[in-house]
């Protein structure tokens, strides 16, 4: 079935990039690869199975693909990345280095505990190890940039752990693609 | 009479003497006095011639010797007469002696007699007597033991008395003093319990004034205020009035409401010591001393 | 007649003399600290046209319960109402235990004015302590109430009522797009009258006055980076600081309004700056690897306090505004921050972390004992009033963030009635100019 699928979507979207080939911008991702059919000689039809990569979308928006993961989290007063989230930031920084046009807004966020413009600071450490990270993986300097917004944007409105984990973060905002 | 009838003779006898004596007596002198002596002055009236002073004189002399010698005759011949009658006399005094001696033995005898007899009657009444005196005797004995004994008693009792009376003046004065001393006691007992009762007061009073002594705000440590309050016998205020300002308007001003609002204040039951409380001062001095 | 007086003097001093040698003196060295009973009656309107819309007792008993130090009378308790000073029976007061007695009386006057006449009465000693007749616009009228309290305030306590000041705060509330929108919005020191003075999409923080009360400086996220500006309020005008990489943040003005001390982090870690209002310049004053914000200025502009987590862990440290040695000043607890001096240099006011729990806490510097003054989670956002008798702050009542009061002693807390959706990061005015 998603053979089938993908074999669908692939040409639909061949079809459309083909008229958006001058949109779009430096999406290079047109994806063709994996949707080969034809008629083989002898009258069986074969279909070529498709990998992740198959993915036609953005591959920021890739489900499979690290890339996918724009938030990290991160522990109580801490701004140490843990281990769960490095091939993630792997991932963009090695996506940062190989589109060096790319930008990406690192921003630092903490749960509400505390005072607010400590929170601020402790934040931007949190955008800064990120950032580190990123360029370490080989982005350049002017691609990203560490935003602090301390306690102030939360994503979860919660006064327990179940909320404050989930606004201790960092997040990887990309421009719209 | 008894007399007589115990010795008529020597009674008798007795009598008669006594009458010649008498008789005597009476006309004796008159018989021994043939004469009497006349004691006139002769005066022999002088022819007054001129004589001879010599022979007057001798004359004189003479006649004054004659007159001694009849004086010395008169003299000696009274003087016999004194003799005699002396002689008289003494045999008269001899009699009477005799008869004295009679009557003396006879008294004596009488008397011997009466003597005897007294003295009988003198031993018994001596007897008795000693008796009498022996009893007076043992009665003044008795008596005097008793008046002894009474004035030893008496004395006894007097010193006694003097000893009780020493003792109860001593006991007195132990009283006294006792007494004294119980009361010096209960008057300080007296005093310390006013000066517990007046503490205890004081300590209510206290409490009372700080629970309604609403401190104001800031610092108030080092601050001092004396508030003088009057008050009525009731514990009511009659007025209140700071004597010494702290410098701090609003810290004066708290304490002097403090003092009337605490009225009425607790005052002792007792008129004595509450007189003791109709003027307080109150000192507030926030953080001791 | 002089001999006579002689004598009357003599006598009369060796009376006295003799009586205060009997007189028993009693020490008294506490009292309680509890709130002053005070009754304000309501004032009579009845001379004025139309009536009024303002119940100015009311706004005065607020006011004076909000501070803490003064336990208002409530109207069922009183016997009797006066308005008038040969109304009082001085009695009735006393039996309900009241020391202090405000009445008053509005009238018409000319221009459409109204004059407002008050006088506040000793009870236990029956005497007036102060009356003043106050002549103002019916638009104006919660502005007098205030100015009464004040009055009020400093004739009992000695000190300078803080009743006719303003509070700037933060509010954060969902929009009809669903977004939050921020405000930073300027109200009476009782939360009445708010007025918005700035709006945005993006998160506003840290609203500070300028000495003289008529800017406020804060940060704002509009272009969704921090950055500074300086509103004048009267006009609306503001003006935006040069802005920096990283973070621009925590203004705080200096006492005699020349210098702003902030935060920048565009050399590295979050610092402290000062920055020359006048000659538009920056001067760094901290330098180190670790988080050093939230600054504040004695009030003898000699001293800045902030917070540092240099030592591992937030803590309030002093440096001198010429720069040098920064000095730790809190010993206890292992998170303390935000700190703001009180008016007379003498305390500290900080967010200090007690079990988990963000509270309010007053330090001493002289003694170095902290006193925490609530008892919330999330208290924060801790602002002296400018008489130094309460501290407004940031709590939660569970549902969703409100200011509350506190006076310094900690004895008393009010919440404010704000409208609106989350109310915070409140900063109380200067005395009004």
């Amino acid at each position: 079935m998603k053979m089938y699928q993908n074999v669908v979507m692939g040409l639909l979207l061949s079809t459309a990039l083909a008229g958006c080939s001058m949109l779009g911008g430096d999406d290079k991702s047109t994806s063709s690869e994996g949707s080969s059919s034809g008629s083989v000689a002898g009258g069986a039809s074969t279909s070529g199975v498709s990998d992740g990569s198959s993915f036609s979308g953005h591959p920021l928006d890739n489900p499979s693909s690290p890339l996918s993961t724009k938030v990290i989290y991160f522990a109580f007063d801490s701004s140490v990345v843990e281990a769960q989230y490095e091939a993630v930031l792997a991932a963009h920084g090695a996506y940062l280095a190989a589109n060096p046009g790319v930008s990406v807004i690192v921003e630092g966020h903490a749960d509400e505990r505390g005072t607010r413009e400590y929170n601020v600071a402790l934040s931007e450490k949190r955008a800064k190890t990120v950032q580190n990270l990123l360029s370490l993986q080989g982005a350049a300097s002017n691609q990203t940039e560490a935003v602090a917004l301390g306690e102030e944007k939360p994503v979860a409105m919660g006064h327990d752990e179940s909320a404050w984990r989930l606004n201790r973060r960092v997040e990887l905002i990309y421009p719209a693609h | 009479m008894d007399l007589f009838k115990k010795h008529p003779i020597a009674v008798t006898l007795s009598v008669i003497f006594h009458l010649a004596l008498v008789i005597f007596f009476v006309f004796g002198a008159e018989l021994f006095n043939e004469k009497k002596i006349e004691s006139k002055p002769t005066v022999n009236v002088v022819k007054a011639t001129v004589i001879d002073e010599s022979k007057v004189k001798a004359e004189a002399k003479k006649l004054k010797e004659l007159e001694k010698k009849k004086k010395l005759q008169e003299k000696k011949r009274l003087e016999d007469i004194k003799k005699k009658r002396l002689a008289e006399e003494k045999k008269i005094a001899d009699l009477k002696k005799q008869h004295a001696e009679q009557k003396k033995k006879l008294a004596q005898q009488k008397a011997e007699e009466a003597a005897k007899q007294a003295k009988l009657k003198q031993q018994q009444a001596l007897k008795r007597k000693k008796e009498a005196e022996a009893e007076a005797k043992k009665k003044k004995l008795a008596q005097a033991k008793k008046e002894k004994e009474r004035l030893a008693k008496e004395k006894a009792a007097k010193i006694k008395a003097a000893a009780d009376a020493k003792a109860a003046k001593e006991q007195a004065e132990r009283e006294q003093a006792l007494r004294e001393q119980l009361e010096k006691e209960e008057q300080e007992n007296q005093k310390r319990l006013d000066q517990e009762v007046s503490e205890y007061y004081i300590k209510l009073i206290t409490q009372k004034v700080e629970r309604n002594w609403i401190q104001p705000p800031g610092e108030i440590a080092g601050l001092n205020c004396v508030v003088r309050v009057r008050i009525m016998p009731g514990g009511d205020v009659i007025d209140a009035q700071v004597i010494q300002s702290s410098g701090n308007a609003v810290f004066d001003r708290s304490v002097e409401r403090a003092t009337r609002k605490a009225a009425p204040l607790p005052l002792p039951d007792d008129p004595r010591l509450a007189s003791d409380f109709r003027i307080l001062e109150f000192v507030f001095r926030p953080g001791g001393q | 007649m002089k001999r006579t007086m002689k004598t009357v003097l003599l006598l009369g001093t060796l009376l006295s003399f003799s009586a205060m040698s009997e007189v028993l003196r009693i020490e008294i060295t506490q009292g309680v600290s509890s709130a002053q009973p005070i009754a304000i009656v309501p004032f009579s309107t009845t001379q004025v046209a139309g009536g009024l819309a303002v119940d100015i007792a009311q706004i005065v008993s607020d006011d004076l319960a909000r501070s803490g130090r003064f336990k208002p009378l409530p109207r069922t308790d009183m016997l009797n109402k006066p308005t008038s000073a040969e109304h009082v029976n001085f009695r009735n007061w006393q039996s309900l235990g009241q020391d202090n007695l405000a009445i008053g009386r509005v009238s018409s006057a000319a221009n459409g004015m109204v004059t407002v006449q008050f006088q506040l009465f000793d009870v236990y000693k029956g005497e007036q302590l102060t009356g003043f007749s106050i002549s103002a616009n019916r638009s104006d009228l919660r502005g007098v109430a205030h100015r009464i309290s004040d009055l009020i305030y400093e004739k009992l306590t000695g000190q300078k009522g803080a009743f006719s000041t303003r509070v700037a705060y933060v509010t954060s509330k969902l929009g009809i797009n669903g977004q939050l929108e921020y405000k930073i919005q300027v109200a009476d020191a009782d939360g009445f009258g708010a007025k918005t003075i700035v709006t945005s999409s993006e998160p506003l923080m840290s609203p500070a006055w300028s000495p003289n009360g008529d800017k406020i400086s804060y940060v704002s996220y509009e272009g969704r980076r921090s950055s500074i500006y300086t509103q004048t309020l009267r006009t609306g005008q503001r003006e935006k600081l040069r802005s920096f990489k990283g973070i621009n943040g925590a203004p705080s003005w200096s006492p005699d309004g020349t210098q702003l001390a902030l935060t920048l982090s565009k050399d590295g870690s979050a610092d402290i700056y000062v920055y020359n209002v006048i000659t538009r310049s920056f001067r760094r004053l901290t330098r180190s690897y670790a988080i050093d914000t939230e600054p504040d200025w004695s009030p003898d502009g000699r001293q800045i306090i902030f917070t540092s987590d240099r030592g591992g862990k937030p803590q309030i440290y002093k440096i001198s505004a010429n720069g040098g040695q920064a000095a730790r000043l809190t010993f206890e607890g292992s998170y303390n921050a935000r700190a703001s001096y009180s008016p007379d240099g003498k305390y500290i006011t900080m967010v200090h972390r007690v079990n988990g729990q963000y509270r309010i806490a007053t330090l001493d510097l002289k003694t170095g004992f902290i006193n925490i003054l609530t008892d919330g989670k999330l208290d924060e956002s801790p602002s002296y009033a400018p008489n130094g008798s309460m501290i407004l702050y940031s709590t939660n009542d569970g549902l969703k963030s409100i200011l509350a009061a506190v006076s310094s002693d900690g004895k008393v807390r009010q919440k404010l009635r704000l409208q609106g959706g989350e109310v915070r990061e409140p900063a109380w005015s200067p005395f009004k100019q």
